[in-house]
């Protein structure tokens, strides 16, 4: 009866293991080259090499965040800022991207007057964004795995004292199952929202995907904002303080 | 040749004259004769034994406007056997001007073709007590509505200087950039019920801004030449002119509901508790125009005039004038005063290489006081000095046009010494009171890059898309359900004694068989295993009890549940060999592996006859 589980333990092992240390072998001379041109002071050179890794279909919050340093030091804040916030993305509770992030945010030219939050909603928020999907979405399968055992030993001993007590584990199980469960949907979600940052020194926001539209208002390098529908190569936009329009998808890289 | 020309165009005009003899009746008319100017009327076009509703374009013209419509009829009527249809399309107009006007013929197109109505005339008759065309800021006592010209119950409804809109301007000389703010007012003396105003007025050469009535129009009592009002503020523009020369702002047209009282007429049921004695009625207004002097601002322009008009000071302030290097220090610049605000932009400030400058807080506090924008635009820099040495943060000016004293003027602000001290690492930082969260960053500087890499992922790699995730609530699900059901059957064979022993029959018997075979050279041993297996299995699969197991009732018993004579038969040689082996060793010469296989293979038949 164990067959399943034992099943699944290996897969998981596979897959968390395996997968990326094969990967890793290839990539970390790469990055260590990187490193070295940053330390230098090349900063051009180790923008090139992060972005090869890049390029090879893999990335780090490491490597985010390295070549979001390197490109603030090249003065390019739009792609400092698209490159921190992925690393953030990767690791919501490393400190030293949080710093990093909202230093460069202060060269950017708009600045937006935000409507003040209550602490406890500023809270809430940085609590949903704590862990990453991936953290959330194991710590569901860990419970489900408790859930499972501690189920089938409550259902063997009904009636015996062990059983009473798996039965305690079961219901603890279950609760924080539906949490995290419903916690990594919520995370999935988040991830799932297209968030953009503006690339260009300044762009146009139009009222609609058209060209010849008028112009809303106009954004400088560096600007984020949060897709909300899309329509040939135009995205409409949302920005923190509530301001929408279309924006050239060219024109933004996404985050 | 002429003559040839002569005759196709006589053919022509024969055949024009034969389309003309078949064109539709069209007829267009008003449900009125004379109306008052700004009351409404009905204007309508109809088409009668038309099969399709004709599309009408109403005439244009200047005099009246489209208050409503176009709102399509049609009617049925069968007079002495002969039926007739006729489709009509109606506009409520509103007539602008006083005079004998006359509506133009509409252009009606019916199937693709294009014909043309009669032309209308009506008498507009100017608002009573009003001697200008457009309803004017004159008033009159309501009691002079007796002397009304019209009188037949068909007449529009009370025109009335009961009702009045006015477009008030706070000054009517002014220069580019200055701001002009109209008030919309109404004066009534009847009940309001509702207003509209579909669009500011064409303004050409201004730009306008809508100021936010933060409330309801409030009524409030006034007095008009000797006639009281009950007066409300319905609308407040600002009007920034953007040119010079003799300027318009068009009428602004107003939509009312108002009450009116109702004609009395003889009729049997005219009580005031059947009858509404009042009515609501739609009124459109217009206000006056409104004539503007606009001057351009006296050239030769400064060099760096930027369109500033009005009263203004600049100030500048520093928090401290000691600061220590790479420590954040604010820079306020104020501009004070009274004018155009809202396009105004504030000087950019200059500053050496050395000092880093943050992109400005911005703060503006605007009121509109006495139809004037006064209050002040502050612009907060932060900076950090990266170098020790004084700097003198130099004078920084904005001209403009001041309105009152008609010339240009120049307010600077003076110059500001900043004394930046080297930072010697015991002292401590000294932060100039800031409160802003990025004075946490500004001393520092980016912090270094990762030298230890984490693992690298895959670029857009989700862990929900992948299959052995959900594989693992899919395995969890199927073993509590394999659990459930296992348990049951545990529980269902503990309860039922005759499947128990017939599920551990075969079991039971191989145990049996196992230990037959250990015994080895036993021979008594190996007699009595296989003995007690064999009885056992065909007890436990019958469910036969303990005293029939002997070997004829076996027998018996296994004869009964099949068919295969020679099993039976085998059955009972073996048992009854292996009961005098068990009393009598010797007797049998077969070897003892021999007879394990034979009891086996027929406990194996066994098992596939007796169900």
């Amino acid at each position: 009866m164990t067959f399943p589980i034992k099943i699944s333990l290996h897969l998981i092992l596979f897959f968390l293991l395996t997968r990326t240390v094969i990967i890793g072998a290839d990539f970390q001379e790469l990055m260590n080259r990187g490193d070295a041109a940053f330390t230098e002071g090349n900063f051009q050179q180790a923008v090139e090499l992060y972005t090869q890794i890049l390029n090879g279909g893999h990335t780090s919050a490491a490597l985010e965040y390295n070549l979001g340093n390197a490109c603030f030091k090249l003065d390019q804040v739009g792609q400092s800022i698209l490159h921190l916030e992925r690393a953030h993305k990767l690791s919501p509770r490393d400190e030293d991207i949080q710093f990093n992030l909202n230093y460069v945010k202060l060269y950017r030219q708009d600045q937006l007057d935000l409507p003040g939050r209550s602490a406890l909603v500023e809270q809430f928020e940085s609590l949903r964004r704590y862990f990453t999907l991936r953290e959330l979405a194991l710590a569901a399968i860990i419970c489900w795995v408790l859930l499972v055992v501690s189920f089938v030993i409550f259902w063997h001993g009904r009636g015996k004292r062990y059983g009473n007590q798996a039965f305690y584990i079961f219901l603890t199980a279950t609760t924080m199952f539906i949490l995290v469960g419903g916690w990594s949907l919520d995370s999935y979600r988040l991830d799932s929202q297209k968030q953009i940052v503006v690339m260009e020194t300044e762009v146009q926001i139009h009222s609609a995907p058209v060209e010849t539209s008028k112009v809303l208002f106009i954004l400088h390098e560096g600007m984020e904002g949060t897709v909300k529908s899309q329509a040939d190569a135009w995205y409409e936009i949302k920005l923190a303080d509530g301001k929408t329009g279309w924006v050239q998808a060219d024109a933004v890289a996404q985050i | 040749m002429r003559t040839l020309a002569l005759i196709l165009f006589l053919a022509i005009s024969a055949c024009t004259t034969v389309v003309k003899a078949q064109q539709p009746e069209i007829i267009a008319s008003c449900d009125v004769r004379n109306v008052y100017v700004g009351d409404t009327f009905t204007y309508k076009v109809e088409v009668i034994d038309a099969s399709t509703t004709p599309t009408i374009h109403f005439p244009s013209t200047r005099n009246f406007s489209i208050v409503n419509g176009p709102m399509q009829s049609s009617r049925y009527s069968i007079n002495n056997g002969v039926q007739s249809s006729t489709r009509g399309v109606s506009y409520v107009v509103v007539a602008l001007e006083a005079g004998k006007l006359t509506i133009p013929p509409a252009q009606v197109i019916i199937k693709n073709k294009s014909y043309q109505s009669n032309a209308v005339s009506i008498e507009v008759l100017p608002q009573p007590g009003s001697t200008t065309g457009a309803q004017s800021a004159q008033s009159k006592s309501p009691t002079q509505k007796n002397n009304r010209p019209d009188q037949s119950s068909r007449t529009p409804q009370k025109a009335s200087p009961e009702l009045m809109v006015r477009a008030e301007p706070n000054v009517t000389h002014v220069v580019v950039g200055e701001p002009v703010t109209i008030t919309y007012k109404l004066f009534t003396q009847v009940r309001v019920y509702n207003y509209g105003i579909d669009k500011l007025p064409d303004a050409v050469g201004f730009w306008a801004e809508e100021i936010e009535q933060k409330t309801q129009p409030q009524l409030k009592p006034e007095i008009v030449e000797g006639v009281n009002y009950q007066s409300a503020v319905l609308k407040e523009v600002v009007y920034y002119p953007t040119r010079s020369g003799e300027l318009t702002i068009e009428p602004l047209r107003i939509n009312f509901e108002v009450q009116t009282r109702k004609q009395r007429t003889n009729n049997f049921f005219n009580d005031p508790f059947f009858d509404d004695v009042f009515a609501r009625t739609q009124k459109v207004l217009f206000t006056n125009a409104v004539k503007l002097r606009v001057d351009d601002v006296p050239k030769p322009t400064p060099a760096n005039y930027t369109g500033a008009v009005g009263q203004f000071q600049l100030a500048a302030r520093l928090d401290t004038n000691v600061v220590s290097v790479n420590d954040a220090v604010g820079f306020n610049l104020t501009l004070q005063g009274t004018g155009n605000f809202k396009t105004l932009n504030l000087p950019e400030l200059k500053l050496p290489d050395d000092i880093d400058m943050f992109k400005p807080e911005k703060e503006e506090k605007i009121n509109l006081v006495n139809a004037a924008y006064r209050g002040y635009k502050r612009m907060t820099y932060l900076l950090v000095p990266r170098k020790a040495g004084d700097i003198i943060i130099p004078p920084i000016e904005l001209v403009y046009y001041d309105s009152q004293q008609k010339r240009y003027r120049t307010t600077k602000t003076v110059p500001i010494q900043l004394i930046i001290q080297p930072v010697s690492s015991d002292q401590p930082l000294v932060t100039s009171g800031y409160t802003r969260k990025e004075v946490a960053l500004m001393n520092r500087d980016l912090r270094f890059i990762k030298l230890q890499s984490d693992p690298f992922v895959r670029i857009g790699d989700n862990i929900l898309h992948k299959s052995w995730y959900w594989l693992v609530f899919v395995a969890g699900t199927i073993f509590i359900i394999g659990t459930v059901f296992y348990e049951q059957r545990e529980n269902k064979i503990e309860t039922n004694q005759a499947l128990s022993r017939r599920l551990k029959a075969f079991r039971n018997a191989q145990q049996l068989i196992k230990l037959a075979t250990k015994a080895g050279s036993d021979e008594k041993q190996v007699y009595f295993y296989l003995s007690q297996a064999l009885v056992g299995y065909i007890g436990d699969s019958l469910n036969l009890p303990e005293k029939s197991l002997v070997t004829e009732a076996l027998a018996e018993a296994v004869k009964m549940r099949t068919n295969n004579e020679k099993l039976v038969n085998e059955l009972h040689a073996l048992l009854i060999r292996l009961d005098r082996g068990r009393f009598a060793p010797g007797a049998d010469e077969s070897s003892t592996p021999d007879l394990i296989r034979h009891a086996t293979h027929t406990i194996q038949q066994l098992s596939r006859e007796i169900k």
